[in-house]
């Protein structure tokens, strides 16, 4: 099995130069004359196909067999005593949203059994969130399609019970994942935008709206501790849990538990679990 | 050069070339934003489809600023979007020669941060003519495609000038 310590570098071994990344048929080109756009998109392009080969949302799995992928035995005790809680994990695809799309699970998973919490979160995307948008400034025009996929979720969730999260017309799709993680993000965005006051000191001198552009509407951008924090706020209905485990010499894991400034209308789905190792976010799972 | 991802393209990744990169959205996504060019119609930028057929090849102009060097010119550019936009951004160029500090002579190729590291689907066709209409007043001169025009934005407006209407070609039709 692979070194989850690279993680993101790592390549399935498929025997063929399928997965390898080859240039557009006009290869002639020298490399001084590639311009950056060029080099950035075909970056990009690299990054997307290694990505693809991975599911975007893993089976649920008991942390156990995360552990047996550890020789390190400073990721590999971590791993085991955090398993001995009876957790499990679903493995996330590492393609930049990783955070992103386990807070978006995470969230389904929280609510998916009960019907009444579902058109909740619905009515509430339609009438609070949709109004911080506004409030921020974005125009309907760029995020009407992504609240639409969230949307889309939820009623098939609705519809269909808890089991929709488990199908693949869920676990696959693309399509409405990838629109909701751009819903979240842009909500998230429309947070600190609204917000400047509690998050403009931790930005080192960059202005909030190119922090907001790089790092959370950008698609594919990983997010970071502050990115986070801003979701739960943003959110208003979950808190999060982060574990972190590293190369360190600890015997457990550090927590970090990220609470939103405050509940809208009380409403409180409950804790989001993450798992995170350097560089990649995984979801936590009660058994 | 293509900037369309083509299926063939695709095909590394059987489960992207089964469903297509985002689906139908990129469709819907760039009618709204036709309709919202059209109602508002803001001046000095146009933008329309160059076909009934392909709604992801776009052409399109830019009108100067006022007191720019670039008042009451008119330039051509073309607008070429991947299959996945928004999610990834428009290829953008000059068709008619711009003389910019950020923007390629030869190419037309631009440097503007919103259709690189910053672009997100906040941003649509109007915006981005927006911005790229103040980049012709505000050029960013630290990171120049054309040196010698940022040099002189600095050092020589008369020359600057002259040397834009050297390159200017009047749209005719």
């Amino acid at each position: 099995m692979h070194s989850p310590a690279n993680y993101h570098d790592y390549t399935e071994p498929t025997g063929t130069t399928d997965g390898v990344m080859t240039p557009p048929q006009d290869d002639s080109e020298d490399l001084q004359q590639i311009d950056d756009m060029t080099v950035y998109k075909l970056t990009r392009e690299l990054q997307d196909n290694e990505a693809n080969k991975r599911s975007l949302i893993g089976s649920k799995l008991p942390l156990s067999v995360l552990a047996n992928e550890y020789v390190d035995p400073s990721f590999k005790n971590k791993i085991e005593s955090m398993a001995s809680n009876g957790l499990y994990y679903r493995p996330i695809r590492g393609d930049g949203n990783c955070a992103w799309r386990a807070v978006l699970y995470g969230l389904l998973d929280l609510i998916g059994s009960n019907k009444e919490q579902c058109q909740l979160m619905k009515s509430l995307l339609q009438n609070y969130h949709t109004m911080i948008l506004d409030e921020a400034g974005f125009e309907k025009i760029a995020y009407e399609d992504f609240i639409d996929s969230f949307y889309e979720i939820l009623d098939s969730l609705i519809a269909q019970g808890p089991q929709y999260i488990e199908s693949n017309s869920f676990l696959e799709n693309t399509e409405l994942q990838n629109g909701s993680i751009v819903c979240l993000r842009f909500i998230t965005s429309a947070y600190i935008k609204t917000h400047s006051d509690s998050y403009e000191p931790f930005l080192e001198g960059e202005s909030i709206d190119s922090y907001c552009a790089r790092n959370i509407e950008a698609f594919s951008v990983e997010a970071d501790h502050l990115s986070l924090a801003a979701l739960v706020s943003a959110l208003a209905v979950v808190s999060l849990h982060i574990s972190y485990i590293d190369g360190s010499n600890t015997e457990s894991e550090t927590i970090h538990i990220l609470n939103p400034d405050y509940y809208v209308d009380q409403t409180d789905f409950g804790s989001i679990k993450l798992l995170y190792r350097p560089g990649h976010y995984d979801l936590l799972l009660d058994p | 050069m293509e900037t369309v991802r083509s299926p063939s393209k695709l095909s590394n990744s059987h489960l992207e070339a089964q469903k297509g990169p985002e689906g139908h959205m990129v469709t819907k996504r760039l009618q709204s934003e036709l309709m919202q060019l059209m109602m508002s119609s803001p001046p000095g930028i146009s933008a329309f489809p160059t076909s009934d057929s392909n709604i992801l090849e776009w052409n399109g102009t830019i009108t100067g600023p006022e007191d720019t060097h670039y008042e009451n010119l008119t330039f051509r550019i073309s607008l070429s979007f991947p299959g996945n936009y928004p999610y990834a951004a428009p290829t953008i160029k000059f068709v008619s020669p711009m003389w910019h500090p950020n923007v390629d002579l030869a190419s037309g190729q631009i440097c503007l941060d919103i259709l690189k590291e910053k672009w997100s689907a906040v941003y649509n066709v109007q915006t981005i003519l927006l911005s790229l209409q103040s980049l012709l007043g505000e050029p960013n001169n630290k990171s120049p495609l054309n040196p010698y025009a940022a040099n002189l934005w600095d050092t020589n407006p008369k020359t600057y000038k002259q040397k834009v209407m050297e390159h200017y070609q009047e749209i005719t039709d």
